[in-house]
């Protein structure tokens, strides 16, 4: 359902006539910006590729389409540029550069030109690391810990990919209007998660 | 709408009204309704029903940042961030820009603000209790603070009042603890609070998991269908404006109510800055007014005035009346005006998974959680080492895809193992009651100033050794509840809590008997400028451990009731 069939839905049930709000534009600007320029804001074209196969080795496409079709790489760069601080940018930047250190060390190559098998191999290299350095943040004071690349990437295209329209509505499943509940009901086989 | 834009000197209204949320409202319709011309002033901009809730109809994928804040707006709003839940790219726009509308702390106080018609009844957490004779006694019979002025008979018809035109979805228990209310048929518990009610009430006897009181429609009343109210459609979007009016507040429901008579004018814009009292009619005649576009100053008659301005800003307000009689603030002769700022403490409580009911599910987004009424030193039995208590509320749901993030993992059974419900989790927290603290005050502090040349409030309050005492009980009660249902991993937890972050925050204009130790009388009217009347939480005695909003709504109609009488009988 539509943002316009959303409304025109709220008009039938309350009977009244409405004129369609506004979008809420002063939240857009950026990805008016990047959709606008046809390319990223805070990556490079080759980050933005890298970023693009490193999240569908997290959500491959599966039955269902995977996170390069939701174009999950675009949101982090506008996430990443307007939600996080610099340092954040810069460990995440600083990530993508290590990755592609990792590939060229196991492979000689960059982790885009790495076969799919490889590039997984990579990516379970990145968790091991992450996790080597949470348990060392683990006795630290507040303000020292972090949240290391792998986990900011991982969390950002899990977000990225369950809120898209495709995460939600193919991988999951969404209802926008639920108009009753049932808190207690069988699971039938197979249903997917409620995406909200 | 009747909006007052360009403001005519000539018009001397019956009443004003200063505030438009919860109570503002509720004196806005209760007045216009009694047949008084009403000039509802509100500070910030106008909301419009339906069409000014810009993201309510906005699917997750249509939010640019997925509903993160983006940092020039976390700035913008750093204290209104400070709640961690209720700012997010879907609401931001309902809450203060904080540089803007500065205040002062001493100790850290979180004033969660909303500057526009309808004020936070757009973002209310909903849930709707009474306070009982319990609570109305407690002050007296402990020798805390000072007694309420009236006791539970005086405002039970006016909970069945507001209640019924509210609407207010909810179980009735018979607890003499919590009233019960008029209800409409209560929303239904997930198949794990089910069986952790049945659990906790055969090894506690009195404890009780109810279903929370919570001001939605599900079977409206032809009142309500009448002002374009629909029943909850269950999509716990409440926080960003409900399209549906399915949820009560100003826009939805009094607001209309009001406009309806004809009678009430809407000014928004409208900052105001004190009552204007007369030495020698001894009484206010009108407020003072900013405009918060023009900045221009503005006067405003009329023969009564309900500040209804939240419990700070009518304190504020009161503070910032000064005259030849009143040196210390309107109404303050008393001294009290300020002092015994109170909110709820929280942040406290359990959580744990269940094993079990992977064959069941749910439909629909129940925006209510489960309720645990009082249950720690009830009249009869055996105290604590702290006084009063505190209630749950809580809820159990399956965990969805975010729980990828606290697991190892990625590919293509990882993204499989995501797309089905997880585990059942459930977590209760805990809100208990604050005592009345002479010390925990808020004063005015005109060392600085805001935009608009207004000084700013100060605030001096923290929770004491009673509060500390009783979040003992809060944490450890929840995780003994939880153990006892056979949920596992059952982790207790304690966030710390500051006055404010409850968004409860009430008292400094407290009603009593006695005007050497209060400022309100029982009908809600300052002791010594009788056409004046503060009807929202700055009139509370004491906290109680209940959400509050239904108490202001009740004692609001009460209040208006009272004064339209006394203008009848010439006394006003």
């Amino acid at each position: 359902m539509n943002r316009r069939d959303a409304l025109m839905r709220v008009a039938a049930v309350m009977g009244a006539t409405l004129t369609l709000p506004a979008l809420a534009d002063i939240l857009e600007a950026s990805a008016a910006k990047r959709a606008a320029l046809g390319k990223p804001l805070l990556f490079t074209a080759d980050q933005d590729a890298q970023v693009a196969e490193m999240t569908e080795i997290i959500i491959p496409t599966t039955k269902t389409p995977g996170a390069k079709a939701a174009k999950v790489n675009e949101l982090i760069d506008i996430v990443l540029k307007d939600c996080y601080p610099q340092k954040d940018q810069k460990r995440f930047l600083d990530g993508l550069a290590h990755t592609n250190e990792l590939s060229q060390k196991a492979y000689g190559k960059n982790f885009v030109a790495l076969e799919s098998k490889q590039q997984g191999e990579i990516m379970t290299k990145l968790q091991e690391e992450a996790a080597e350095q949470r348990k060392e943040m683990g006795s630290k004071p507040a303000d020292q810990r972090y949240t290391p690349f792998f986990n900011m990437l991982k969390g950002m295209t899990l977000t990225g990919y369950f809120t898209s329209e495709i995460g939600a509505t193919q991988a999951l499943e969404y209802i926008a209007v639920p108009g009753r509940f049932d808190g207690c009901m069988e699971l039938k086989p197979g249903q997917r998660a409620w995406a909200t | 709408m009747n909006l007052n834009i360009d403001h005519n000197k000539a018009v001397t209204y019956d009443a004003i009204v200063v505030g438009s949320g919860i109570s503002g409202g509720w004196a806005a319709k209760e007045l216009t309704e009694k047949g008084l011309k009403v000039l509802m002033l509100e500070r910030g901009e106008n909301i419009e029903h339906i069409t000014g809730y810009k993201t309510a109809m906005t699917d997750p994928w249509q939010f640019p940042h997925r509903g993160m804040v983006p940092t020039n707006i976390a700035e913008e709003q750093a204290v209104q961030m400070r709640t961690g839940y209720t700012i997010s790219e879907s609401s931001s726009y309902l809450f203060v820009n904080d540089k803007e509308n500065p205040y002062l702390e001493d100790k850290r106080f979180d004033w969660m603000r909303g500057y526009h018609v309808g004020g936070r009844s757009l973002m209310w957490g909903r849930q709707s209790y009474r306070l009982g004779d319990m609570d109305f006694e407690a002050n007296v019979k402990e020798g805390v603070g000072a007694d309420w002025p009236i006791r539970y008979k005086d405002i039970s018809p006016w909970y069945d009042y507001v209640e019924r035109f509210v609407g207010v979805s909810g179980s009735k228990d018979g607890l003499p603890q919590l009233p019960d209310g008029q209800f409409q048929p209560p929303m239904e518990m997930y198949c794990l609070e089910k069986h952790v009610k049945g659990s906790v009430e055969k090894k506690f006897k009195e404890r009780v998991i109810t279903i929370g009181r919570v001001a939605h429609l599900t079977k409206p009343t032809a009142q309500q269908t009448a002002l374009g109210r629909a029943a909850c459609q269950y999509r716990n979007l409440c926080i960003r404006g409900c399209p549906y009016g399915a949820y009560f507040s100003t826009q939805s429901a009094t607001l209309p109510a009001a406009m309806k008579t004809g009678r009430l004018t809407l000014r928004p814009h409208s900052i105001v800055s004190s009552v204007i009292y007369d030495d020698t009619k001894k009484k206010a005649t009108g407020v003072r007014v900013i405009d918060e576009v023009s900045k221009e100053e503005l006067t405003f008659n009329a023969r009564i005035i309900f500040l209804c301005a939240s419990s700070m800003a009518s304190t504020f307000i009161l503070m910032n009346s000064t005259s030849n009689r009143f040196q210390n603030g309107l109404g303050n002769d008393s001294g009290v005006l300020g002092h015994y700022v109170m909110d709820h403490h929280f942040r406290v409580g359990a959580s744990g998974v269940y094993e079990g009911f992977e064959d069941k599910y749910y439909y629909g987004r129940r925006a209510n959680g489960i309720y645990i009424p009082r249950y720690r030193n009830l009249p009869g039995q055996a105290k604590r080492d702290y006084l009063r208590g505190f209630g749950y509320q809580g809820g159990a749901s399956r965990l969805n895809w975010g729980r990828g993030n606290s697991i190892d993992g990625f590919g293509a059974s990882f993204k499989d193992e995501l797309t089905k419900p997880g585990p059942w989790a459930m977590n209760i927290g805990a809100f208990g009651e604050c005592l009345p603290y002479f010390d925990n005050k808020v004063v005015i502090d005109k060392s600085k100033t805001d935009k608009w040349g207004m000084p700013v409030l100060r605030f001096d309050a923290d929770f004491k050794e009673n509060e500390m005492k009783m979040r003992k009980d809060m944490k450890n009660d929840a995780m003994e509840m939880l153990e006892a249902a056979g949920l596992k991993n059952v982790v207790g937890n304690d966030n710390g809590s500051w006055p404010g972050l409850g968004i409860h925050e009430m008292g400094t204009a407290r009603m009593g008997n006695d005007p050497k130790q209060s400022i309100l009388n029982k009908n809600n009217q300052v002791h010594t400028v009788k056409n004046v009347f503060v009807t929202d939480g700055a009139a509370m005695v004491s906290s109680s451990c209940v959400n509050p909003s239904l108490t202001y709504m009740a004692l609001t109609a009460r209040a208006a009731n009272f004064a339209v009488n006394e203008m009848k009988k010439q006394n006003l």
